[in-house]
């Protein structure tokens, strides 16, 4: 992961260029970007509760990383889904996507020791690319970026935009 | 209950059964380990076995001239972690300061020797694994935030709703009309 800081960033830069451009993304559903940007960070639970804990209490072996995976992404961009209204469904599952994929698409420039970027795909496909990434999440510009980027979405939202803001409008 | 719901509702539990069914094959590596490498746990175990092999090792530097670095592994709460030392050939000294964190690929070459020359390594000092958490921790706020700000609970939907006015411009709205 880059840091959650960055991440969160580029999902509302995504998610606001989404509801620029297209009709049917009213402004709410930019959140459903940012939330989707998150979702793989959600193996930090191992911080709170370890999964060593789990196994030693259930039996069960346990890993959060699934989260940052492909297979884990995709089950919860549908729990997700399933709880808002029948007509936000399709813009909400959409962009959660677009968030989650725009964190594996920014991760696939984190500095490995491995030299090869993770196995984001898992379980489905067994990609790595050998290459060596850029930045790691303890670095700054990432975030010094995303914020300078974020400041000139909500400015071109503010003064360019001509597009209604309210969920009436939408979807 | 109508049906939508019902139909809503039996798909979030067959997804809340998958979503835990993978948690537990992550932690099987089933059909294969979602990381990539050796495991720093059989490493630490079992050194013999990867002779020759790469490894990727993080841990703090506790000896910068002879480029000794203490890996910590394993799981508390299972009763597998403990640490052990590695010597570090073909790293510059000068890039080496005590106390910082160190990542590093490279190959075993005896059971305490790990040789990274030509392989990629990178180190950092505590601050700045401090920081990550706390931008992190932002950025996690944020999120909530933004989130919090413009959907809300429908208890009676079981779900949640986008807000017809967001938190902030009512609040906003609310001082216009007291001030």
């Amino acid at each position: 992961m880059a840091d959650l800081y960055t991440h969160i960033l580029a999902g509302f830069i995504i998610g606001m260029v989404a509801y620029w451009r297209v009709e049917w993304i009213s402004r709410p559903m930019v959140a459903a970007a940012v939330v989707g940007a998150a979702i793989p960070d959600l193996n930090r639970l191992e911080l709170v509760l370890p999964a060593g804990a789990i196994e030693a209490a259930t039996g069960l072996t346990w890993s959060w990383g699934i989260f940052h995976r492909a297979g884990g992404v995709i089950l919860v961009v549908g729990i997700l889904t399933m709880l808002v209204p029948r007509r936000y469904m399709r813009p909400v599952f959409l962009l959660l996507l677009l968030g989650a994929a725009s964190h594996f698409f920014i991760d696939y420039f984190l500095w490995q020791p491995s030299g090869t970027t993770n196995l984001m795909l898992w379980p489905f496909a067994d990609v790595h690319l050998d290459y060596q990434g850029v930045y790691r999440s303890s670095h700054r510009w990432p975030a010094a970026l995303a914020t300078v980027l974020a400041l000139a979405v909500i400015i071109i939202d503010r003064y360019y935009v001509d597009k209604p803001n309210s969920v009436a409008d939408g979807s | 209950m109508t049906d939508e719901r019902l139909l809503r509702v039996s798909v979030l539990m067959l997804l809340l059964a998958l979503l835990g069914g993978l948690f537990v094959l992550g932690g099987t590596d089933w059909p294969a380990s979602p990381t990539v490498g050796p495991d720093p746990v059989d490493v630490a175990e079992e050194p013999e076995e990867f002779i020759d092999e790469e490894v990727h090792l993080s841990g703090e530097i506790i000896d910068a001239e002879e480029a000794v670095v203490e890996v910590e592994y394993g799981d508390e709460a299972l009763g597998t972690n403990g640490e052990f030392e590695v010597e570090l050939e073909g790293v510059p000294p000068e890039e080496l300061e005590e106390g910082h964190e160190l990542t590093v690929g490279g190959e075993l070459v005896d059971e305490e020797t790990v040789d990274v020359a030509d392989h990629p390594f990178a180190t950092r000092a505590p601050w700045e694994r401090q920081y990550m958490y706390a931008i992190s921790l932002v950025g996690a706020l944020l999120a909530v935030g933004y989130g919090l700000n413009t959907w809300r609970f429908d208890i009676r939907e079981f779900g949640v709703e986008p807000r017809e006015t967001t938190l902030l411009s009512r609040l906003s709205d609310r001082g216009d009309v007291d001030g």
